[in-house]
């Protein structure tokens, strides 16, 4: 009654204010047990832990919003870090060997979103098991073992305005999706893609093409993303990024994306991020062992997800 | 002797915005009919809403039996014997006709196991009263939405219950169906059943009235014990503050020559259709509900893969390969079902008005201060009661819903208006304002091809009739042979 009309009104200050809302309190909390945690230098650390992450994150913001979503991207991350690392150790040059990564990276998701975009099959089960394909292919590139790069680390250690590159590239790239989503007529398909696919076909969006060229996009970003990690870890690793999937589709659902698509902002998606990396943070200065890390991450998850459900099922 | 089973006394109910209910008050006795008549977004689902336990009210009481309530929920309505057939189908999609009837109800035996053969001959039992034509092991989702419509009454019927609502139940329904439909809604009546009936066809509601109660902006403004001595205008004049003709006489615009040849389309349900249309003209489709006229508009709009056939326009011979690709040839679909094929539903009015615009022509930038300006011109012309420009299309009523489809098409200028059951759920002054715009269309030069259950409307606005069914076409009547009798001639005979 009274107290049901004002829920609807708050609500509509939406998902993203409680939860900026939310990283403030989270932020005081931490402080006061803490104090360290609200250093320069600790903040800086956020961003680096949450650099690579959140590059794919910016991508599959998109992808999600467009209804589909993405399993694939922890092994695939793994296995071009680990390619990349052989094309470097081979003595081609940086610039080719990213180049060619960013490529292959793109083609390959290009090719989900054409099985997508072409059969009645879920993205789920298709991305699942490219999934198995990814890390059966960083395996079988790496040979086995862990692959030390010979140079290339310039990119991953080097500091602009006392931040490493690939923070930059992870604040630069999400803002690019951001504003492409909010202002540009492509960003507004992929919404209308993912809120209602038979209108928006039936309204002449070219939804397959729209859906190759979203998926491809994601690949592109995690060519990216496995450029800045290779660089900054120095060596590849088979299963460097494995389960990355999961802090990337958290991040997007803490953020108000459902899996439905048609909704979220990047805004949003880059608050779930900071959210997810407070926490992670958080817990650690207070040396939380990693058992119990899985069990605070993992129910926020889930009560991420219930708020956003009820959040979704109070709209209608 | 008739005794009052349900009193709303005060009833208010206030969304972010808009007071969509303001102190109405209402009753239903046992074996009458009342009508709720009035414009788009004047209250009347919310009303019913209310009833079924969707909404609570924010004051006002529910007396049932003279038993007081505050409000309902789902489950308490429908434990009193309430069951309210909404205006938007609200079905299990991917669940056959059959089970769909009987969903929720326990047709199980004492093993746990589902009665199939009961479920299935009971649905075909109450199909059968409503006489559509309907298979009941299709699954919902392949049918059209009289069809599904007709499995939502279905449904409703299955139950035995004291009060029946209808939300427009018959607002894609051509003459037979809701004959029929005003059949079993006469037996129910003389079961004591009491029926709350909502519809924007007034013709429809003077022919199955008891009482006739008129809501405007949220408020009950007027009622009428009988329909003895009402006039059609009276009504017209309270629902929407002016006056209309019963029968819309169209202004009659020259037509040209031929601009469109359709060549022996073909598609999975339909066989080989030829027709032609000229400039200027509105070519009428009838038949009946499932007689496959949404399938060739999609075939010619090319949202259906196409099996053979050609079409012909400016000229040029081609097969039609995409909506994008006929749109950007100047053609415009207005679709019959807002959910499914409509609307983003979730999305802003803005944005669904935008969308077609957006696809239709180059540009790369969205241009934020056109949209506001362009959706609050629309808005204005076509009358649609929104918030805002920013309101979620899922909080408009839906023959606003229906409007902003509308909306959409007309802002791609396009040349051929394809337009499926255009009319569905929109008000009486929206609907001559449409037929308007229709004429207005053709004065131009356009072409439009009319797809509508609505008999009367068919034979006013259309300049030649195409008769379809079971996915052929049966015949085709001239201006001066336009006629209901004629139409059903067709439809019925060989
Ligand atoms: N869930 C909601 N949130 C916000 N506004 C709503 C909601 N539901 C209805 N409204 C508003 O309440 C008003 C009444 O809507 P309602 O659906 O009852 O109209 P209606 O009389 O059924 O119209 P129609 O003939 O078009 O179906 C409209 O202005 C509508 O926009
Ligand atoms: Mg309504």
């Amino acid at each position: 009654m009274k107290t049901e009309n004002k829920r609807l009104i708050k609500l509509k200050f939406s998902q993203t204010t409680l939860l900026f809302a939310l990283i403030m309190m989270l932020v005081v909390a931490i402080t006061c047990v803490s104090p360290s945690f609200l250093t320069w230098r600790n903040i800086r650390n956020v961003f680096m832990q949450n650099a690579i992450t959140g590059i794919i994150v910016a991508s599959m913001t998109i992808v999600m919003i467009a209804g589909g979503i993405d399993l694939a991207v922890g092994n695939q991350l793994s296995f071009l870090g680990c390619l990349l690392a052989v094309l470097i150790n081979k003595g081609i040059p940086e610039g080719w060997s990213v180049l060619i990564v960013l490529a292959i990276s793109t083609l390959l998701c290009a090719i989900s979103g054409l099985i997508i975009a072409n059969t009645t099959a879920q993205p789920f089960i298709i991305t699942l098991g490219f999934m198995s394909v990814y890390k059966a292919l960083a395996l079988i590139t790496a040979g086995g073992s862990d692959i030390p790069i010979r140079s290339f680390q310039w990119l991953g250690q080097t500091q602009l305005l006392g931040v490493i590159i690939p923070v930059w590239i992870f604040l630069f790239l999400f803002l690019i999706v951001a504003l492409v989503l909010q202002f540009t007529k492509f960003g507004r398909s992929v919404y209308s893609l993912g809120s209602n696919e038979q209108a928006a076909y039936i309204s002449g969006i070219p939804v397959k093409r729209l859906k190759v060229i979203v998926y491809a996009i994601n690949g592109l970003f995690i060519g990216l993303a496995a450029a800045a990690m290779l660089s900054r870890l120095g060596s590849a690793v088979p299963t460097m990024a494995d389960g990355y999937e999961m802090t990337v589709i958290a991040a997007c659902a803490i953020g108000g994306i459902t899996l439905t698509g048609g909704e979220g902002s990047a805004l949003g998606s880059f608050l779930g991020l900071l959210f997810l990396g407070i926490v992670r943070n958080g817990l650690n200065m207070m040396s939380v062992p990693t058992f119990y890390q899985y069990l605070v991450n993992g129910t926020i998850i889930v009560i991420a997800v219930l708020l956003s459900n009820y959040n979704s099922r109070k709209k209608a | 002797m008739r005794e009052k089973i349900l009193q709303l006394k005060n009833i208010s109910k206030a969304f972010p915005g808009v007071q969509a209910l303001e102190e109405v008050n209402f009753d239903l006795e046992t074996g009458e009919v009342h009508c709720i008549v009035g414009g788009n977004g004047a209250g009347k689902s919310t009303l019913i809403k209310i009833l079924a336990g969707v909404y609570s009210p924010d004051g006002g009481e529910i007396l049932l039996d003279g038993v007081r309530y505050e409000r309902f929920t789902p489950h308490i309505s429908r434990d009193l014997g309430i069951q309210t057939i909404y205006q938007e189908t609200l079905l299990a999609p991917t669940l056959s006709v059959a089970e769909n009837i009987f969903l929720g109800d326990s047709l199980i035996n004492r093993n746990g196991v589902v009665k199939w053969k009961e479920i299935r001959a009971r649905a075909k039992e109450i199909l059968d009263l409503l006489e559509v034509d309907i298979d009941i092991d299709a699954k919902v989702r392949d049918l059209g939405i009289a069809g599904k419509q007709a499995v939502q009454i279905a449904k409703a019927l299955a139950n035995e219950s004291r009060i029946m609502i209808f939300d427009e139940p018959t607002a894609s329904f051509g003459r037979k169906e809701v004959d029929n439909l005003f059949k079993i809604i006469r037996t129910l009546k003389q079961r004591g059943v009491g029926i709350i009936y909502i519809s924007h066809r007034i013709e429809e509601v003077f022919e199955i009235a008891d009482r006739i109660s008129v809501f405007k902006d949220g408020k009950s403004v007027a009622h009428h014990d009988s329909k003895e001595g009402l006039a059609f205008n009276t009504l017209i004049h309270e629902m929407v503050g002016r006056s209309t003709n019963q029968f819309y006489d169209r202004e009659r615009v020259p037509v040209g020559g031929v601009v469109l040849e359709v060549e022996n389309l073909r598609g999975s349900d339909v066989n080989g259709i030829s027709f032609s249309l000229k400039r200027g003209e509105v070519l009428g489709i009838g038949g009946m509900v499932g007689s496959k006229r949404t399938e060739l508009l999609r075939l010619i709009f090319g949202a259906d893969r196409l099996l053979s056939g050609t079409v012909t326009y400016k000229g040029k011979t081609f097969q039609p390969k995409s909506p994008l690709q006929m749109m950007k040839k100047g053609f415009c679909m207005v679709t019959e079902d807002r959910a499914i094929t409509g609307l983003l539903m979730k999305r802003s009015l803005k944005e669904n008005i935008m969308i077609c615009k957006y696809s239709k022509f180059p540009q790369m930038f969205l241009n934020m201060k056109e949209e506001e300006r362009i959706t609050r011109a629309e808005m204005e012309r076509l009358s649609i009661k929104a918030k805002s420009p920013d309101q979620l299309v899922l909080n408009l009523s839906g023959g606003n819903q229906q409007k902003a489809i509308l909306a959409k098409w007309l802002l791609t200028n396009g040349d051929i208006f394809i337009m499926d059951e255009p009319t569905r759920g929109i008000d009486i002054a929206a609907k001559e304002d449409l037929y308007q715009l229709i004429v207005e269309i053709a004065k131009n030069g356009g072409s439009v091809i009319l797809v509508s259950s609505d008999m009367p409307e068919l034979v006013c606005m259309s300049d030649r009739i195409l008769i379809m069914k079971d996915g052929s076409l049966a015949g085709e009547l001239l201006q001066e042979n336009i006629s209901e009798e004629n139409i059903i001639r067709v439809i019925v005979g060989g």
